[in-house]
């Protein structure tokens, strides 16, 4: 057999060998694809959305209120969470609760608010949760808690009075909150421990809708409120 | 000439003898392609063309337009979603999830893990849109036995696309303290280092090419709680994590060592179907060229 064909098959064997044992592959990595509107719209995609988003515009384009600048969430505070933990801290005493001041979960602000018109669906996408206002009696102890893991956390929307949270006489406190907090969500296990709770019924959402309708323009407030 | 210009040379020579990847109608079927999104939270419409920070950007139809685009030219693709499929505009508060099932459905996916906010409407809810995915739900460290979901949601799947078997498998996030008990009911969590591990080091032994692991525990925390990066740190049989829940918006994926020091790949896409990941895979088998860094055509 000459040297060349010798050569030849055990390259071959080898080759197959390496194809029967090694399984390994490569991953070609590429830039996450952004969704631009350059791309096109698909066809069908759209005929099963039509009538969905039909009967919900109607609802949702309802002009509800007025927002003089864009605003967003930040830490430790800003005029986006002052404004909704305002709101909340508003549709508790309108509800007939004495509340010393309203502490909402960074994280449950879920969207921003354009400057211009405040459509229903805004309000949706900012708070599209379905929790509601609970108020809780805490005594000081608790609320020596609630303020360290609000530092913690970098800080939590707040609203106006949460100075309170630092005056050493104050036997105990009312709070406005969600339940989701209420309920231990995102650290607040602690709250467990409050003397009293009333589960308000009003959902956070409706609070804030309830608010952006009465109060036009909505009053913005830019004073940092940090513990 | 260097190695690799010969080898470039040699993949150009043999297509020219038709050993060629392509077939005649030019969809390639030699490649996997893995398309993934996560936390697209029932965003079907693009952002308003007056967003500060995202105008008119993302859609689930534009989406769809991509996708299909790709289908076009490569024969195996993978379509993947790492959970929070749900809550975040009103159509989720009116229809429950109805639309993003049949949106996904009808864009082909293959599999998604779950989401906490896949659970908003509760076990009940998730269970009453089911009927609308045609696509199937993985997660291994929940334990859905008592529960509506109860063989329903299946740890892992073993999938074939051309030559390449794929194990996938789903991972899920604590939900103790993230969604309230009443909502996800009597779904038991365990830990998931420890289940994907097992399950990775399974799906290997049965000759998968591939191990995916769709997560939704979050990328990275300033505490030790647990991520995708330290499930990937603590792995031995994972390839490739697509995560979710953090929202973090990744350029590319990310290389990162495992337990024995082998390279593994962690995606996340962002939020809100802003954006969709890409990996190809290819088989170290003669004749084909090993690509490095190549970024996406868009549709004109």
């Amino acid at each position: 057999m000459p040297i060349w064909s010798k050569s030849f098959f055990i390259l071959t064997i080898a080759l197959f060998t390496q194809c029967q044992t090694n399984h390994q592959i490569y991953p070609h990595i590429s830039p996450n694809i952004s969704i631009k509107p350059t791309y096109e719209n698909n066809k069908i995609i759209d005929q099963i959305i039509e009538p969905y988003a039909k009967q919900l515009d109607s609802v949702m384009n309802q002009v509800i209120g007025y927002c003089p600048t864009f605003i967003e969430k930040q830490k430790p505070s800003s005029a986006l969470g002052n404004m909704m933990t305002d709101a909340i801290l508003y549709a508790s005493k309108k509800a007939g609760y004495s509340v010393d001041f309203c502490v909402l979960n960074y994280g449950g602000i879920r969207s921003t608010l354009d400057s211009g018109f405040i459509t229903l669906g805004e309000i949706y996408e900012l708070m599209p949760f379905e929790n509601q206002i609970t108020i809780l009696k805490i005594p000081s102890g608790i609320a020596q808690e609630l303020q360290n893991h609000i530092i913690n956390k970098g800080g939590e929307p707040l609203s106006k009075g949460f100075q309170n949270l630092n005056n050493p006489n104050k036997p105990h406190y009312h709070i406005a909150i969600n339940d989701y907090m209420a309920n231990g969500g995102d650290g607040y296990q602690f709250l467990a421990k409050a003397i009293q709770r009333w589960d308000t019924n009003i959902k956070i959402r409706d609070g804030l809708i309830d608010y952006v309708r009465l109060h036009n323009p909505l009053p913005l407030n830019f004073n940092e409120r940090k513990l | 000439m260097n190695r690799r210009e010969f080898i470039k040379k040699a993949g150009l020579i043999s297509a020219g003898l038709s050993v060629t990847p392509f077939t005649s109608w030019g969809i390639d079927n030699e490649r996997l392609v893995i398309l993934h999104t996560n936390d697209w939270h029932s965003h079907i419409d693009p952002f308003s063309a007056n967003h500060k920070k995202y105008p008119s950007m993302g859609g689930a139809s534009r989406r769809a337009s991509i996708i299909q685009e790709i289908r076009s030219k490569y024969k195996n693709v993978l379509l993947l979603d790492s959970g929070d499929i749900f809550q975040g505009t009103p159509y989720f508060n009116q229809y429950g999830g109805e639309l993003e099932f049949k949106l996904m459905s009808e864009m082909g996916y293959d599999f998604a893990t779950l989401g906490n906010h896949d659970f908003d409407g509760g076990i009940e809810g998730l269970d009453k849109q089911l009927p609308h995915a045609n696509f199937r739900f993985l997660c291994a460290n929940y334990d859905f036995k008592n529960t509506l979901l109860d063989g329903k949601v299946k740890p892992y799947n073993i999938v074939k696309k051309g030559k390449f078997k794929i194990g996938i498998f789903g991972i899920g996030i604590e939900l103790d303290g993230l969604v309230p008990k009443n909502l996800y009911g009597d779904i038991v969590y365990h830990d998931p280092i420890k289940k994907a591990n097992q399950l990775a080091k399974k799906l290997k032994s049965e000759g998968c090419h591939l191990v995916i692991c769709l997560s939704h525990l979050g990328y990275e925390y300033k505490s030790d709680k647990v991520s995708d990066i330290l499930l990937a740190k603590n792995s031995k049989y994972i390839d490739l994590i697509l995560g979710g829940h953090t929202h973090t918006f990744m350029k590319s994926p990310q290389k990162i060592k495992n337990q024995t020091h082998e390279n593994i790949f962690i995606n996340q896409t962002g939020w809100a179907g802003l954006n969709m990941g890409r990996i190809d895979y290819e088989y170290d088998s003669f004749g084909i060229v090993k690509l490095q860094n190549y970024s996406y055509k868009k549709i004109s």
